[in-house]
């Protein structure tokens, strides 16, 4: 038997012992892991974000309200005002605009 | 049908999570271990490495523009990853040298011998012959994978052969001469 067959011989018995035992699965843990946690981490940033420019939302609104009376009339202004988020489609708006902007940081390429 | 390493790694590309990855880490683990094993000659060791370059692999894979193979991307990672361990734990691994470990497996009967002979070549000389005559690799591709000149792999490839030769001669003679002295 040649060097060169006595080399593949034992790195193909090599192979066959690697074929099926458990380190694929212990590296799929760990890139979903480390996917689940770059997720969290981000999620956990937009959250952030927009619960501060939610906290903004009503002074905003106040300070045109102040400026121009008649805007505070107006139904949105008032729920904004008295931090009705759930009443508020400008605030679930912005918070939609955060979670595209968030899923297209995602998939951009190179972000991960 | 079975996709091709480019198509998978595109679809990677992709759909990060997606099942893609999970195909070439399957596909390409067995060798790359076994390559990393003969390279360390330590089991765990290369395990850790194995998985330290498919997680690279994994996290800069948009990095990959399909100018080598994959497979031959992936083992130039890992062997920067070997050289790295190599540079933090080199007492560890010139003890590892010394001799084959407990854990070195031993597939076949020449196995031990095939070891021996191995851990006579340099580094270079190693991962030369290992690439092309084991894992199936052309020069092209070792060359990729080891970041060197196409010249300067062949010269290794065929350095690492009269070395192998030469010492798996010696280890011929020298077990003929134990059992003679054994029949004596």
């Amino acid at each position: 038997m040649t060097i060169e067959e006595m080399l593949a011989k034992d790195f193909s018995a090599l192979k066959a012992r690697f074929a099926d035992d458990a380190f694929v699965s212990r590296v799929i843990a760990k890139l979903t892991g480390a996917d689940r946690l770059r997720l969290i981490v981000v999620g956990g940033a937009g959250v952030i974000g927009a619960a501060i420019a939610a906290a903004q939302f009503p002074a905003l609104v106040s300070a045109f309200a102040d400026a121009a009376p008649a805007i505070a009339e107006l139904p949105l202004a008032e729920s904004a005002i008295a931090f009705d988020v759930s009443a508020a489609p400008l605030l679930a708006a912005a918070l939609l605009f955060a979670f595209v902007g968030g899923a297209t940081a995602l998939v951009l390429p190179g972000a991960r | 049908m079975e996709l091709n390493d480019i198509d998978l790694v595109t679809l990677a590309k992709a759909a990060r999570g997606s099942a893609a990855f999970e195909t070439l880490v399957r596909r390409h683990n067995p060798a790359l271990r076994a390559f990393l094993l003969r390279m360390t000659s330590d089991a765990a060791l290369a395990d850790d490495l194995a998985q330290e370059a498919f997680l690279k692999a994994y996290r800069g894979i948009e990095g990959f523009r399909g100018g080598s193979s994959f497979r031959s991307w992936l083992f130039a990672i890992a062997m920067r990853e070997a050289q790295m361990a190599r540079r933090k734990d080199a007492a560890r691994l010139r003890l590892a040298n010394a001799s084959p470990g407990e854990d070195v497996a031993a597939p076949a009967e020449f196995s031990i011998d095939l070891q021996r002979a191995l851990l006579t070549l340099s580094d270079e000389e190693r991962a030369a012959a290992l690439l092309c005559d084991a894992a199936g690799f052309s020069h092209a591709e070792a060359a990729n994978a080891m970041a060197a000149p196409l010249g300067t792999v062949k010269t290794l490839v065929a350095r690492a052969r009269e070395k192998l030769r030469a010492a798996m001669s010696v280890e011929e003679d020298g077990n003929g001469a134990e059992n003679g002295a054994a029949c004596a």
